[in-house]
């Protein structure tokens, strides 16, 4: 659990995903309108109760946040950027859902913010979404779907936020 | 007791656009379904928190969804008025209303969905349905079907999880 008492601000900034854009862009408005919904989930909670666990599974709020920027990094950054891989943790493949001291969360946000940017700067750089991704770890892939697979991933994890988020205080809303 | 069989598959990377979104679609469509599997339908009824959310109202928001964006916007048929005291009323599941209607008709609504969406042009463009007066592409209907649909799938997955402890894909 984390102890930080100071309440996290995430001011509302989304808009209306815009209309007339081509593909690319209609994909990267709705995933940065997700990715901000998510975050928006966060906003006026603590630290413990952004640590709060209320699920049999290690889920939190702050949780889905840091794992959220291991699949940026991973889809965007290794997959379609050739980057090198993040590596897991031998002993524990999923312990980004675990929250420790370390694991304020103005950086955990920050990191997520940082790493949507580079994502959306090489979603615009992988040339045409039909071509297959560069990176050797999935050269099945096109970009086209890895940007979808990106934007079903978020918004699934933004529902996730939703009913935690209720359950914590009781706001809802987009 | 519902029973839902996984059958789903993960989207072939081969697809052009409107093919890929259709079958990110599908997946998820169908993701909402396995999470109601082996259910009885006090559990499918049961609300976890304040809000009227229920695995089972999911479903049925769904096909409401579904009727007004591809049916509605995208194919022109009138829009089904929703009531006016109340606008979230398709969330609450009638007593004659079974699990298996219910998933049978979710099914039957995203068949004609899917073919709405195969004929017409992505670029073209339709009034929104939740707001007359604002145009939006047959594109960005789609790509929001996708977002919206997952959002719930996500809900459901957290509700199902608080009823029986099961998470997975």
């Amino acid at each position: 659990m984390l102890l930080v008492t100071d309440r996290l601000i995430i001011p509302d900034t989304r808009g209306d995903t815009p209309a007339d854009r081509d593909e690319r862009e209609t994909l990267i408005a709705f995933l940065d309108l997700y990715r901000e919904t998510v975050l928006v989930k966060l906003d006026g909670l603590d630290g413990e109760q952004l640590s709060r666990r209320l699920l049999p599974s290690r889920t939190t709020l702050l949780g889905i946040v840091k794992h959220l920027v291991l699949v940026e990094r991973w889809w965007l950054s290794t997959v379609i950027g050739g980057e090198p891989e993040t590596p897991d943790d031998p002993d524990d493949p999923d312990a980004e859902w675990l929250i420790t001291a370390a694991d304020s969360p103005e950086p955990v946000v920050a990191d997520y913010r940082a790493a949507c940017a580079h994502s959306n700067e090489l979603a615009r750089a992988a040339g045409p979404l039909d071509a297959r991704v560069p990176g050797p770890h999935r050269p099945d892939r096109t970009v086209r779907w890895v940007l979808i697979h990106m934007l079903g991933e978020t918004a699934r994890h933004a529902g996730h936020a939703d009913i935690l988020r209720e359950l914590i205080d009781g706001r809802t809303g987009d | 007791m519902l029973q839902v069989p996984d059958t789903r598959h993960g989207p072939s990377p081969d697809l052009d656009e409107r093919e890929t979104l259709i079958a990110f679609l599908d997946y998820n469509r169908e993701t909402v379904l396995t999470k109601l599997d082996g259910l009885p339908r006090e559990a499918l009824l049961q609300r976890v928190a304040s809000s009227r959310t229920t695995l089972l109202g999911i479903v049925k928001h769904l096909i409401h969804v579904e009727e007004r964006w591809f049916v509605a916007a995208i194919g022109g048929a009138p829009m089904r008025a929703r009531n006016p005291d109340d606008r979230d009323a398709e969330w609450l599941v009638d007593e004659d209303e079974t699990a298996a209607d219910l998933a049978t008709r979710y099914r039957v609504m995203w068949a004609r969905s899917n073919e709405i969406a195969r004929a017409a042009s992505l670029d073209e463009h339709r009034r929104r349905a939740d707001r007359p007066g604002t145009d939006l592409t047959v594109r960005w209907i789609l790509v929001h079907m996708l977002e919206e649909t997952a959002r719930h799938a996500g809900h459901a997955d957290i509700l199902r999880e608080l009823i029986d402890g099961p998470t997975g894909d």
